[in-house]
């Protein structure tokens, strides 16, 4: 109890000390660098605890100078302990506006340590930095009890017949071991979680009550994946055409979830027009599988250019992605464009093409 | 049982009053002598048949060998159903060659993709016993369907429906099987869940019968596949014990302990009749009433047909129902269907749109390091899977799903789409210095499904019931271990193996599952127990555990054992007499049979 009165006040007098926005500490790891660099105000918009601690901490959201929301942010300090030994851990936390871990930072005169008070190395900085990174990491769903052995600095043994086992069922020691940095495991741990936790929450709704039109169209044709993404899903089908040329420039970079996601909301007419199925289909060879496979399912709303484009990929379709291309030329009539044809000749003959012998049964039963 | 049944069928031509059997279709899997060839029989509705395979994990197997009397003398022409399970600009890796009174034909088979006959070559046959033998090349998982020798000039028929006819007229099949058994219950499938239900019925003193297409039982966690049992037992401990696992490594060898205890524990039930090696290839209903399920020995192509009031499908498929007409859904529902959001996950826990991309399969495997260095093959043909991953051991989320394939239709390419990822995955681990020693000491060539067609009962089993908690009437089944659904870890991040996944864990406190989900809604003798319960894509999310799936299947016994009381089926014990089917599955906690 009175460890944690000193440490409550320990926080106080850290927050008092925080640094204002005119003389900040740059953050060691940030994947928005260039909205922490036009940042100029901070503004309170609630607290968040941690779960172990009890603690509350605030949490700001960052605006450039036109009062443009661009990060949120806390300046945490948090007590460490294991078996009522504590040491303080300082560290300035970053999310960005959807709630996702954005980085975070350390004063340099007080670095991160592990149990045995060594210093966090290059290595282990960047180690926490991709932890943190991991919304999905084995820390979420874990009780420190479960992960870790009583001194809470190794990962957990579990022997079965003398053979080492899995800690916990679905997470193997190795998996334990990668996600976290060596010695550090209840900082990693706290640390994990006051990313994650209720200020993740916190921003989400935040963001839902400040998301404007506006902020669609910045997230939109923002840079950063994760924006698009929320842009994508927040947006009503019937915005999709309006969007189209933007959307499908996200489309050629972004990865396979949101790609998927694009073609799985897009509007059935929408690849219609010939210079939207160019822009879809002409990245048919270097998306992934699964995105392949929608764009082949699109094909009967494409304009016809998409199958023509296509046939000269048809060596890199799957048994059935091949099965409903030519399902869809059947479809299309006993005339074929003579680019198309001449593309399935040859890839009948291929002598390296799996589904070679596919094509060539398909077009001897035309 | 001593007789050998062999598959030999002679069709018989007529030519001038003078009969003559000049052709003789040979199915492999009748094979007397096996060798070292596994029988497989995952894919028969697909591809048309159980096949031999030589699963050797890169060394050559021992000859599969059988004897054939052949009544005409004279020169046939030999065909091999088989296919080249990895085709590219490589050797196909499946090659094996066929022998025939012990000369060897130079004819390498196994070399065209997709399933069909390659000719063998034309022999000089005496009319007398023939010995033909096939002979592994490569130890890497080789096929052979069947063998037809002929004098004939045509080419057998290669695939669906002609050469489904064609076999039925070579092998002279009667239209039903020849032997009719009939029993108080005949569960198909003999996983935990059908286990559990066996010993549940059987100890109310019904006439079980246990269809199961594996030599053993427990399905995902048999020794053939080796997933450890995970789940609560609720109120059915006493019969889960005998069947389920201890907490050991997805697939670790201990697998075989367990092996034991369950096929003994179960054996020993004198009502339980077990059917092993044998597989359901039908069921049939009228009026909503399945009559029957037809069931074939995967080696001798033996039939039996079984007849009862009530039927159980196990089959994890879903099966039973799929034949019998049940109603029944597959992949993943919109997530406004039943309202089963979780904000955080969006997309990869429940799509906006429904889809077909659900939970994949596994296999398992094992390496052990020796005390000499260990030499393993080159494998060109699974790079193109492997691509630069290293790996000595497997583990749950080496899972393969990808949204062209279906779970059970494709379950043969995603089969060998693991075969070759872990092939690859240990040949690239095997070339970095160090690892010399490690030597492969066993790969699951069974599919470990996680997801494949549900059969609707009453009651659908959701995500919602979890988060609400919600305490039915007639919960059954208990369960505190987290909700978790699985995606491809190469949807997040291109760059990913695509036989790896990821698991997303939905804490829970409690949550039941009612009795109404364990029956057909439209087929009324019905129940289902397993994975192809009634329930949606992210409902099976938690459930799809063994120990679950066996406290399901412990529930339908029960309630079957009422029905025959009462003379009733599954629902009427929900409508008539829930309280005493209720009672019943609180008092046999105590019970000591």
């Amino acid at each position: 109890m009175e460890k944690s009165l000193g440490f409550t006040l320990l926080l106080f007098l850290a927050l008092y000390w925080a640094p204002s926005v005119n003389d900040r500490n740059p953050p060691l790891f940030c994947t928005l660098e260039k909205a922490w660099e036009v940042v100029d105000s901070e503004t309170l918009v609630g607290t968040f605890s941690n779960k172990d601690t009890l603690l509350e901490h605030d949490l700001y959201v960052l605006s450039d100078s036109v009062g443009g929301p661009q990060l949120f942010y806390a300046d945490v300090l948090t007590p460490v302990c294991i078996d009522g030994v504590c040491k303080p851990v300082f560290i300035e936390l970053y999310w960005d506006l959807t709630g996702g871990y954005a980085g975070y930072g350390v004063y340099e005169d007080h670095p991160l340590t592990k149990f045995d008070h060594d210093e966090f190395l290059p290595a282990d900085l960047e180690k926490l930095n991709r932890l943190l990174a991991d919304n999905n990491s084995v820390l979420r769903r874990k009780e420190l009890s479960d992960l870790f052995d009583e001194k809470a600095t190794e990962v957990k043994k579990i022997e079965f017949q003398g053979e080492e086992l899995d800690a916990v069922s679905g997470a193997t020691k190795k998996e334990i071991k990668e996600s976290i940095v060596e010695g550090a495991l209840y900082s990693c741990y706290t640390l994990w979680h006051l990313i994650h936790g209720e200020a993740a929450r916190k921003i989400e709704h935040y963001l839902d009550s400040i998301y404007t039109e506006e902020l669609e169209r910045a997230f939109l044709f923002s840079a950063y994946e994760p924006y698009n993404y929320y842009a994508l899903k927040k947006m009503e089908v019937s915005s999709f055409e309006k969007y189209a040329e933007r959307i499908a420039d996200i489309f050629a970079v972004t990865k396979p979830l949101s790609r998927t996601y694009i073609l799985k909301k897009m509007p059935a007419d929408m690849l219609e027009t010939e210079s939207l199925s160019l822009k879809f289909y002409e990245h048919f060879a270097e998306v992934d599988i699964n995105t392949k496979t929608l764009l082949i399912n699109h094909l009967p709303q494409a304009h016809p250019i998409a199958l023509r484009l296509l046939s000269a990929q048809l060596e890199i379709m799957t048994k059935n992605q091949l099965k409903v291309y030519l399902d869809v030329l059947a479809a299309n009539g006993s005339i074929m464009d003579p680019e198309i044809e001449q593309h399935l000749k040859t890839s009948a003959d291929s002598q390296e093409y799996a589904y070679a012998y596919l094509i060539a049964q398909w077009l001897s039963g035309r | 049982m001593k007789k050998i049944f062999f598959s030999i069928l002679f069709s018989v031509l007529f030519v001038s009053g003078i009969s003559a059997q000049t052709d003789i279709l040979i199915e492999a899997e009748s094979f007397a002598d096996k060798g070292g060839w596994m029988v497989d029989p995952q894919f028969v509705e697909q591809m048309g048949s159980p096949y031999l395979m030589a699963h050797g994990m890169g060394k050559p197997v021992a000859n599969a060998a059988t004897k054939i009397k052949i009544s005409k003398k004279g020169k046939y022409k030999i065909w091999v159903r088989t296919k080249n399970w990895a085709p590219g600009k490589w050797d196909p890796p499946g090659q094996f060659q066929l022998a025939i009174n012990g000369k060897t034909l130079d004819t390498k088979l196994g070399m065209t993709p997709g399933w069909g006959w390659e000719y063998a070559g034309e022999v000089k046959l005496k009319a007398k016993p023939t010995e033909i033998a096939l002979i592994d090349l490569t130890g890497f998982n080789g096929r052979c369907d069947a063998i037809y020798l002929t004098q004939s000039e045509v080419e057998p028929p290669a695939v669906g429906e002609e050469l489904a006819s064609w076999r039925k007229e070579k092998l002279q099949e009667p239209l039903g099987p020849e032997t009719t058994r009939t029993f108080d219950l005949v569960i198909t499938g003999g996983g935990i869940a059908g286990c559990a239900a066996a010993i549940a019925a059987a100890e109310e003193g019904l006439q079980v019968a246990l269809i199961h297409d594996r030599p053993l039982l427990g399905g995902n966690a048999s020794s053939e596949i080796r997933v450890h049992t995970l789940g609560i037992y609720g109120k059915f401990e006493r019969i889960l014990k005998k069947i389920d696992t201890e907490h050991y490594p997805n697939g670790s060898p201990k697998a075989k302990l367990d092996q034991e205890k369950r096929d003994a524990n179960v054996k020993s039930y004198e009502n339980i009749h077990l059917f092993l090696n044998w597989r359901a290839y039908d069921a049939k209903s009228k009026d909503g009433i399945i009559q029957y399920v037809d069931a074939r020995q995967t080696a001798t192509g033996e039939r039996i047909r079984f007849k009862a009031p009530l039927f159980t499908d196990s089959t994890g498929d879903g099966w039973i129902g799929y034949w019998a007409g049940a109603e029944y859904t597959y992949g993943r529902e919109s997530v406004h269907k039943y309202g089963e959001a979780w904000d955080e996950w969006g997309e990869l826990w429940s799509p906006e749109e429904a889809d077909n991309f659900v939970m994949g399969s596994s296999i398992l495997w094992q390496t052990q390091i020796a005390d000499l260095p260990k030499r393993f093959p080159e494998v060109p043909w699974a790079l193109p899977v492997a691509q630069k991953h290293e790996a000595t051991a497997g583990e749950w989320y080496w899972e393969f799903s990808r949204n062209d394939l279906h779970q059970i239709e494709d379950g043969e390419e995603i089969r060998d789409h693991m075969l070759k990822a872990i092939y690859g995955s240990y040949y690239n681990a095997k070339q970095v210095a160090g690892n010399e020693n490690y030597e492969l000491t066993w790969v699951s060539y069974l599919l470990g499904k996680r997801e494949s067609r549900r059969l609707m009962g009453d009651h659908i089993f959701t995500f919602r019931d979890v988060v609400e908690e919600v305490k039915f009437p007639d919960s059954v089944v208990v369960e505190t271990r987290e909700i978790d659904v699985h995606f491809q870890q190469n949807l997040q991040d291109a760059d990913k193996p695509d036989f790896l996944s990821k698991a997303l864990f939905y804490k829970t406190d409690e949550y039941y599952i009612p009795y109404r989900s364990l029956y057909s809604r439209n087929i009324n003798n019905l129940f289902m127990a397993g994975r192809c319960f009634s329930c949606s894509h992210v409902g099976l999310g938690g459930p799809r555990v063994m120990r679950t799936t066996g406290q399901m299947g412990a529930a339908v016994g029960f309630a079957a054992a009422l029905c025959k009381k009462y003379g009733v089926n599954p629902r009427d014990i929900y409508t008539d007499h829930l309280e005493e089917y209720m009672n019943l599955i609180l008092n046999q906690q105590w019970k000591n049979p």
